[in-house]
């Protein structure tokens, strides 16, 4: 049934006007869209040392359940004791502090793991140069681009001065980065022997019996690498994300007042001439319909290019400032393409409540 | 004699209450015949454009009846508007109030579409329409590339679409120069004639009077008698003969709307004589 | 000087709810501006409050170490310091972040051992006294509030338990987690430290001097309590903050969208009436003049608007949620104030380029 498609027309025959419309809609919806991106950019690389290690269980000092600026030290006797233990295939100690990387010229919260050579719980893969020899670190490719180094550069933490031997690349994150030095060397430096932090431990078993067997025969606390993980990410999430999450909610609310606004303008260039369609016998229905559809267009044709520019965005970043991810997922686009919908269908509706009540006869009036 | 197609008894309309009351019309009485063009004058703030919205169903009288082809639109709950003023009436406006945004055709399709005309059926009717008002080259073009005059002959096509019984037009002369607004009498004229359709224009433009069946002369809400009307040599303003401007020259009375207008005439009658006798109205009993 | 009749104001004027629209929509993005600034001032003000408020003109620190929590110096290294003259207060902190699990909820906090009457407690008090003896804890107000503990309480911490007997204020912050204040033998005790301390804190009259005194004494590291706030900021902040300098760019772009279109559509709306100006003889540079005139008037109320929207927000926020004061410095919001204009004078190029096409024979035309 065809009919004449007023709203459409009424959005196109502008186009300057629709344009702009549609570039503020747009703006609002890729200011949230980018800002949560970022959110869960930032928290989705927060657990990247753990995710990628290779260990199913990780044992800490008892009650220590994660990494993120927290201390666990615990007696190096205890890894021969685990090692023991039926269905456990190995384990290996770290040593872990949170400190800065620092350069003459800038500095950045760290990770710093110590290792032993062949042992687990070091780099996994290494983008440039070679694992870490005594008095060197390897640290991460993001870290050392922001802090302008690079392989044979030298670099402080932990109270001493370090060649770096090599880079690796993905372990940087809005919070913090993560470097690798020798065991011996941490211990060193930081004149702890015989202590470790965490026991890295794989086994022949499912994580969860493995982690259940070890705490039953020590006085420690273990975790499967899941488990881990989410008590490290929450806690890290708690605190570096959470003012971002705050913002992405002020954006959010307010991205959408500006929608309804836009929307509610737009409509308003056009009240005179719903005045017209009424005097001339349009239904109510028929005026919704007109009013919505504009909205409908505007809001639709507006994500559609806040996604585009959303995309070239996080392209744009990952080649740029690569510890700026953007990660857009269903579950940020969705709640947001019904947020402006409802509040565009809103704005625009508004000015035609008021039109109800207008009687069609300011139409003979100017 | 067929039944009127608008019959008008006692009609009142008062805005506010109290202190702030106006009576914009009061006890109007009218009947306007199928093919009758009918011509309602009067000074502004006289109460026509009031009396046009509620013959178009757009306002609530205060009291009194109106019928559109045997319909009361008094009696009719508010949701049945709209699909009358659909279906049983053609507007036609001063400012012609197309549409901005749509083409021509698509200006006169929508009142199609109101009317229950949709598709393609809808579509060459107005194309049609717009041919027959000479429109044919315009179709797709918006109001905006149009001139005053082929606006008002797109404005009468889309009031023309449903085929009214009912053709209300409000000045529709007043943005448009002479020629062209002869024409778009012609084609109101023609409404009337040849598809029997009820005209009624509220305008000040005398040179209407030529196509009107009837003239009738508004003032206070109330109609008066043309009889007692003169034009004004001066403005050609249709002006009352009771009036305090009047001015005697050579043994005829002339009556002007204002006394700049007397002044004027006062200073060369000569000047005005001529046009007034061609104009009419002036001596007329 | 010559009066012109203000055109663009009258036209703004005629029409006041779209420039209630116009100036709420600006205000709106004005808001979202001050409200990322705010909390990141908020942000920035709490990583560092530590070393801003605590009281003490230098930081003696282990060399190498950034953040407040790391580090050992030699509590004989404090006795040596109070010999050097200038020096009028030498007092050691014990600093650890701790992972408090209160209520199955883990919260980071930061523990600071000091002694009582000395210099490294809290510095604002909202309830209750400071710490005079063990046993006793004066908790971070907020902390307390969000998980029900008051004054008289009992908090366990590494598996003592303490007596709030003060509740702090200001010492809320982002990424350190809520301060603990807890006397200096409880925390040797707690953390196993013995003549060691994570800080110095010292008193001087001429810090300058008295630091570089410091230096050659001790060999340890001393920093103007002003650089350790300064690197605190960097290393919490240096990442995040760039990510909050992406957010308040698209805040902005979004902003100079919604001052462009409102100032569009209230141009197109009487675009006949330019074209009657032009007609008449305005020339370019007047009306120019008049769309930049309606920007800017749009603006500055919108600014206005914004401030005051930020005012109710910020306040809210923080009622809501206290870990997030806003602090607005005067250039940020300075800063603003330009952007505002900025967006002004962006916002008026695309309404200017119609006015300017604009044929003045349209005038002629029905």
């Amino acid at each position: 049934m065809g009919r004449v498609p007023v709203g459409r027309r009424n959005l196109f025959a502008e186009r300057r006007r629709a344009a702009l419309g549609i570039a503020g809609v747009a703006a609002s919806f890729l200011m949230v869209l980018a800002l949560d991106g970022i959110v869960n950019g930032a928290t989705r690389e927060l657990t990247r040392y753990i995710d990628t290690s290779p260990a199913d269980v990780f044992v800490a000092q008892r009650g220590v359940t994660n990494m993120h600026m927290a201390s666990s030290w615990l007696p190096l006797a205890n890894v021969k004791e685990i090692r023991a233990l039926p269905s456990v295939s190995w384990a290996d100690p770290i040593l872990y502090a949170p400190d800065a990387l620092t350069t003459p010229t800038g500095q950045q919260l760290t990770y710093v793991i110590g290792y032993q050579p062949g042992g687990r719980g070091g780099p996994i893969t290494l983008s440039a140069g070679s694992d870490p020899g005594p008095g060197e670190i390897v640290i991460d490719a993001q870290a050392a681009q922001d802090l302008r180094l690079a392989v044979e550069g030298s670099v402080s933490v932990l109270g001493r001065t370090w060649r770096i031997s090599g880079l690796t690349s993905g372990l940087t994150n809005i919070a913090n980065t993560v470097a690798f030095v020798r065991f011996e060397d941490f211990a060193g430096s930081r004149r702890v022997p015989d202590i470790a932090s965490y026991i890295l431990v794989g086994g022949s078993v499912s994580p969860d019996s493995l982690a259940r067997r070890i705490e039953a025969n020590t006085e420690l606390t273990a975790l499967p690498r899941a488990g881990f993980s989410e008590q490290e990410g929450a806690l890290a999430r708690d605190m570096s994300a959470q003012v971002l999450q705050i913002m992405t909610l002020a954006a959010f609310l307010i991205g959408l007042a500006i929608i309804g606004l836009v929307l509610y303008t737009a409509t308003l260039s056009r009240l005179q001439e719903i005045g017209v369609m009424k005097a001339l016998g349009a239904m109510p229905r028929r005026l919704a319909v007109v009013v919505l559809s504009q909205a409908l267009w505007t809001v639709g044709m507006a994500l559609a290019l806040a996604l585009v520019l959303a995309f070239s965005l996080s392209w744009v970043l990952a080649r740029s400032a690569g510890n700026i991810t953007i990660a857009f997922g269903a579950s940020a686009v969705v709640p947001v393409a019904l947020g402006g919908v409802v509040v565009g269908v809103l704005g625009a509706v508004a000015p035609v409540i008021r039109v109800r009540r207008v009687d069609p006869v300011s139409v003979f009036r100017r | 004699m067929a039944t009127s197609a608008i019959r008008v008894e006692k009609l009142e309309k008062v805005f506010g209450e109290g202190q702030t009351e106006v009576r914009a019309v009061r006890g109007v009485d009218l009947e306007v015949e199928p093919g009758e063009v009918v011509l309602i004058m009067g000074p502004s703030g006289s109460g026509k454009t009031t009396l046009l919205s509620m013959l178009g169903a757009m306002l609530r009288p205060t009291s009194g009846q109106i019928w559109v082809d045997g319909t009361n639109l008094t009696a009719l709950p508010e949701a049945k508007l709209p699909e009358l003023r659909a279906r049983r009436f053609g507007f036609v406006f001063q400012d012609f109030n197309l549409l901005s945004a749509l083409s021509a055709r698509e200006n006169v399709e929508l009142a199609l579409n109101f009317a229950g005309w949709w598709g393609r059926q809808a579509r060459e009717r107005a194309e049609r329409l717009l041919g027959d008002f000479g429109l044919g080259e315009r179709l797709s073009f918006r109001p905006d590339k149009l001139s005053g005059g082929e606006k008002q002959r797109v404005a009468i096509a889309r009031a023309l679409a449903n085929e009214p019984a009912v053709i209300l037009a409000d000045e529709p002369t007043a943005n448009l120069d002479s020629k062209i607004g002869h024409e778009i009498v012609r084609l109101l004229r023609r409404a009337a004639t040849e598809q029997k359709r009820s005209v009624v224009i509220v305008s000040h433009d005398t040179r209407l009077k030529e196509a009107a069946d009837r003239v009738l002369w508004l003032e206070d809400g109330e109609f008066r008698a043309m009889s007692q009307m003169a034009t004004d040599p001066v403005c050609g303003m249709s002006v009352e003969r009771e009036g305090t401007f009047h001015f005697v020259h050579d043994g005829q009375t002339w009556f002007f709307c204002s006394a700049q207008c007397r002044d004027e005439f006062a200073g060369v009658p000569e000047r005005f004589r001529q046009g007034a006798v061609v104009a009419g109205a002036g001596r007329r009993p | 000087m010559r009066f012109a009749v203000p055109l663009a104001r009258r036209n703004i004027l005629a029409d006041r709810r779209r420039l209630a629209i116009s100036t709420l929509g600006v205000g709106l993005a004005v808001a979202l501006i001050l409200l990322l600034a705010g909390l990141w001032g908020g942000v920035l003000s709490g990583v560092s409050a530590y070393a801003d408020r605590v009281g003490a003109d230098l930081f003696v620190r282990q060399p190498g170490t950034m953040i407040l929590t790391e580090g050992a110096v030699p509590l004989a290294a404090a006795d040596a310091i109070r010999t050097i003259p200038g020096v009028e207060g030498a007092d050691p902190v014990i600093a650890r972040y701790v992972i408090l699990d209160l209520h199955g909820t883990k919260e980071a906090v930061s523990v600071i051992g000091y002694r009582p009457g000395a210099m490294g407690g809290p510095w604002m008090l909202a309830a209750g006294r400071a710490v005079r003896t063990g046993g006793e804890i004066v908790m971070d107000e907020n902390l307390g509030a969000s998980h029900g503990i008051g004054l008289g309480d009992t908090l366990g911490l590494q598996g003592e338990r303490f007596r709030v007997v003060g509740l702090s204020s200001g010492t809320a912050t982002f990424a350190a987690g809520g301060f603990l204040f807890v006397s200096l033998e409880e925390a040797e005790r707690l953390f196993g430290e013995s003549r060691t301390a994570t800080s110095l804190l010292v008193r001087a009259s001429r810090p300058a001097s008295v630091a570089e005194a410091i230096r050659r004494r001790t060999g340890l590291a001393v920093d103007p309590a002003t650089a350790v706030a300064a690197g605190q900021r960097e290393v919490y902040a240096g990442s995040l903050g760039r990510i909050v300098d992406l957010m308040i760019l698209i805040a902005f772009a979004a902003g100079t969208l919604v001052v462009a279109l409102t100032v569009y559509s209230a141009i197109a709306d009487r675009l006949r009436e330019y074209g009657i100006a032009k007609a008449i003889g305005a020339r370019r540079r007047r009306l120019f003049r008049i769309v930049l005139g309606q920007t800017v008037v749009v603006s500055a109320v919108g600014t206005l608007v914004g401030f005051a929207l930020y005012a109710v927000s910020s306040r809210v926020l923080v009622a809501l949620r206290p870990q997030f004061p806003s602090s607005l410095s005067l250039e940020a919001a300075g800063g603003v104030v330009l952007s505002a204009g900025a967006m002004a004078l962006l916002a008026a190029i695309v309404p200017t380029r119609r006015v300017a096409r604009l044929d003045p024979a349209s005038v002629y035309r029905g």
